[in-house]
């Protein structure tokens, strides 16, 4: 019975999974722009987040029309509400990638050991935050009622790289102005990519929330 | 318990009826506030055959509470239990305990017409008296006599049934005349006359066009705040809108292939169209099974 | 729309038109069958005006005062009917008086209040049918065993009322019966949902709407009994009264008038006769306009 709703949300869940696959690999290819400075790379980046913008706005209208049509309740509803949320924070992913992307720059002198320790750091994040984004869509997928968990203990890699990174900066010679601006850069890309990963844990608490109807306090800093 | 009604003038059970302070929005939560009916087990048999059982069920005072379900899941007959109309039904039983106000309904002293004087109902279908508006209305005062001030009593329960606008220059006029909203309007002032204390409604609008519909239920959200209404509908999302708490009944099938209702979930409403606990009432709300 | 388009529209429209006309021929059962409901009306009405006209024509020249003043009387110039209008009118009193609330209470008793099922009340409503259709002489013939010699009432008034009102008992029990099951039972719960007692009920609600039904079916039921002529000469109705009659006392009736008048040789006497039956015929008419009245008064449209 009403095959019409069970059709329309199983092409909703499709098209939030593609929208996941999608922003991953936009995070990947953001990664391998900063730290491979590879300009297909960027170009692919970029590419992606333009796709992930236009798949946003039509999943933001499926969602629109599934409400007012067939006004779904109990776990329709939950699942409804959760793939809004989610194709937001897919959203705001890709679009944070992006930004990394546009990040991406050489560094002034190729030999700095703290260079390669910036970069290292920023790779593991960039690699762990599409990982995580592909994480979190596959426990949307298989409705992972530890979703939360999960995805929380991949995001500890992420702040730890993150402090790194804040340390080597801080670590930095201060007269060095142009390893001082590159090295500002990376910090900026490295604050995109743990935001990335931020949003990864909102769409793992968001599929808990569907699968169970319990909410957990939103990850802090929420918005990019 | 026995069949047809005894119309012979039985003691009277004293009932005192503390409500819940109507006050503004909000007013007390639903849990607190004053358990009107207390179903224990109740269950109900036609001629034998076994048409509900062990219901476990408190009403609220000052609330409205719905009750929900595919066809032949008991809602009706649970319902008509609840003020004894059961009773004028041939062969219909009632088992179990239904306490009301904390005095059992069925007890050996309890006069039906009692009963009915303080549980009204309102029916699927509009059934006003084939007679003038205003003597639909003044029927219940009159043979309980309650015969003073009549003209303001039926001009207040008319208001408050939100008809009185539409019919005050023609209360002598015939009451089949009116449309079905508005004559399921005058059931429900024709039942309000008789001051009650529970209002029940059988599926009152199910018979009706969408605006009366949500004229009526706009009345139920005021009704609620001097009177306990129950009504079963067989449409989820009426019951989304007007109730506090909803009641899933389904149907069980025994292994002798007979088909009894049993009460699956209860809960406030929010709780059952966002999270229900059984997953039957999952299925249902969600429209996965009828 | 160019040409082409209005032709090809045209065309359609003709063929449209010609599949909408009547594509059965008026079978000739349908035929003959129309024929024949007509005819059988026909005959009815027929008939009736055959009997009116002659009544009219015989009777109207003898519809003058000396008919409601006179006695009956051997000399035709000076007869009358007045008694046996008086006695007609009197036994319609008398049945109004007790035949009818016996006849209705026990249609209330048996369709509101009567246990369902019960074996004794099915046996009770299956003889109710039966009894309307026993002969009415038969009545006579309980009337004159019981009532004239075993209560020693003698052959009076009273005893040939009283027996009428019996024959009369199951067809108006049947017909208010019948008038109350149309009463909806919605309306019923709805007065029993108010905390109404069941008498409550049937007095204020379901009487006042069966009224036009049991009113109809009381006037069908005396006007039979007042045409009636077998059960009361078997009580002992005589046929020759000069005197006005009351309850206990001898007495003749319309009917057996008539009857009497038509054996006799004279001619003016067969014209009395039809002018007896114009009165009789009026007095029908005006119970049946009554309970049309009635019927009209307490009309309700379900």
């Amino acid at each position: 019975m009403r095959e019409g709703l069970q059709e329309e949300l199983d092409a909703l869940r499709q098209a939030v999974i593609d929208e996941g696959a999608r922003t991953a690999d936009a995070v990947a290819d953001a990664t391998r722009a900063v730290v491979d400075w590879s300009a297909e790379a960027f170009e692919s980046a970029v590419a992606g987040e333009a796709d992930v913008q236009a798949r946003y706005l039509e999943i933001e209208t499926v969602i629109e029309t599934l409400i007012a049509r067939q006004a779904p309740v109990a776990g329709d509803l939950r699942m409804v509400l959760a793939s809004l949320h989610i194709n937001r924070s897919l959203e705001r992913a890709a679009h944070n990638a992006a930004r990394v992307a546009h990040l991406a720059t050489p560094p002034p002198r190729r030999s700095l050991a703290d260079e390669a320790v910036i970069t290292d750091s920023l790779r593991a994040m960039g690699e762990r935050g599409a990982e995580m984004i592909r994480t979190a869509v596959d426990a949307y997928t298989r409705r992972d009622p530890n979703a939360d968990k999960l995805l929380a203990t991949m995001d500890e890699l992420v702040d730890r790289e993150i402090a790194k990174v804040a340390d080597v900066m801080l670590g930095l010679d201060q007269g060095d102005a142009e390893v001082r601006q590159w090295a500002t850069r990376m910090v900026f890309a490295a604050r995109w990519l743990e935001r990335i990963g931020d949003h990864a844990v909102n769409v793992g608490e968001r599929t808990v929330y569907m699968v169970t109807g319990e909410s957990v306090a939103p990850n802090p800093a929420q918005e990019a | 318990m026995d069949a047809r009604d005894a119309t012979t003038a039985a003691t009277a059970v004293d009932i005192t009826v503390a409500q819940a302070p109507a006050d503004g929005a909000g007013a007390l939560p639903i849990e607190e506030r004053e358990v009107v009916f207390d179903c224990r087990d109740v269950g109900v048999t036609y001629s034998g055959k076994r048409a509900l059982r062990a219901v476990d069920l408190e009403i609220r005072a000052n609330a409205v509470t719905a009750l929900i379900g595919p066809s032949g899941c008991g809602k009706s007959t649970f319902l008509r239990c609840l003020n004894r109309m059961n009773d004028l039904i041939l062969g219909a039983e009632v088992d179990g305990e239904i306490l009301y106000h904390g005095e059992e309904l069925y007890g050996a002293e309890v006069d039906p017409i009692e009963v009915r004087k303080r549980i009204g109902m309102v029916f699927q279908k509009p059934n006003p008296f084939p007679k003038s508006i205003y003597d639909n209305i003044a029927f219940g005062p009159r043979v309980l006599g309650l015969k003073k001030d009549l003209d303001e009593r039926v001009e207040q329960t008319l208001r408050r049934a939100a008809l009185w606008d539409e019919v005050k220059d023609r209360l002598k006029d015939g009451a089949l005349g009116l449309s079905g909203g508005q004559q399921q309007r005058l059931c429900i002032a024709r039942a309000l006359a008789v001051e009650p204390d529970v209002i029940l409604m059988d599926e009152p609008c199910s018979a009706l066009d969408p605006i009366s519909t949500s004229a009526i239920e706009d009345l139920m959200a005021d009704l609620k705040t001097e009177y306990t209404v129950v009504i079963v509908t067989h449409n989820m999302q009426q019951a989304a809108r007007v109730a506090d708490m909803t009641a899933f009944f389904s149907v069980d099938q025994g292994e002798t292939g007979a088909r009894c209702g049993v009460l699956i979930e209860v809960d406030r409403t929010e709780k059952i169209f966002t999270k229900p606990a059984n997953e039957r009432t999952e299925a249902y709300v969600t429209g996965r099974f009828g | 729309m160019n040409a082409a388009g209005q032709m090809a529209a045209s065309t359609a429209r003709g063929a449209v038109r010609s599949t909408l006309r009547s594509q059965r021929r008026r079978s000739p059962v349908a035929t003959i069958f129309y024929v024949y409901l007509l005819l059988s009306t026909l005959v009815g009405l027929v008939a009736l005006a055959a009997l009116m006209f002659t009544i009219l024509r015989d009777g109207l020249p003898y519809l003058d005062g000396m008919l409601f003043q006179n006695a009956p009387s051997a000399n035709p110039e000076r007869a009358g009917a007045r008694p046996a209008i008086i006695a007609s009118i009197l036994v319609s009193v008398v049945l109004l008086a007790t035949a009818l609330p016996i006849a209705i209470g026990t249609a209330v008793y048996l369709e509101e209040f009567a246990p369902r099922g019960n074996r004794i009340v099915n046996l009770i409503e299956l003889n109710i049918q039966n009894l309307a259709a026993v002969p009415s002489i038969v009545y006579g013939i309980l009337g004159l065993a019981f009532l004239v010699r075993g209560i020693d009432l003698g052959p009076v008034l009273l005893a040939g009322a009283l027996i009428l009102g019996l024959q009369m008992l199951p067809t108006v029990i049947i017909a208010s019966r019948e008038a109350l099951r149309a009463v909806p039972d919605t309306v019923r719960q709805g007065g029993m949902a108010l905390g109404a007692t069941r008498w409550q009920v049937v007095w204020r609600e379901v009487l006042p709407a069966a009224i036009p039904g049991i009113a109809t079916g009381s006037i069908l039921g005396m006007s039979r009994a007042i045409g009636e002529t077998a059960p009361l000469l078997m009580v002992g109705a005589a046929t020759f009264v000069s005197f006005n009659p009351g309850l206990l006392t001898q007495y003749t009736v319309l009917p057996i008038l008539i009857y009497q008048w038509i054996k006799l040789p004279q001619d003016m006497f067969q014209g009395l006769a039809a002018a007896a039956i114009i009165v009789l015929l009026a007095i029908l008419i005006a119970l049946n306009g009554f309970a049309i009245w009635m019927r009209n008064r307490y009309e309700r449209k379900w």
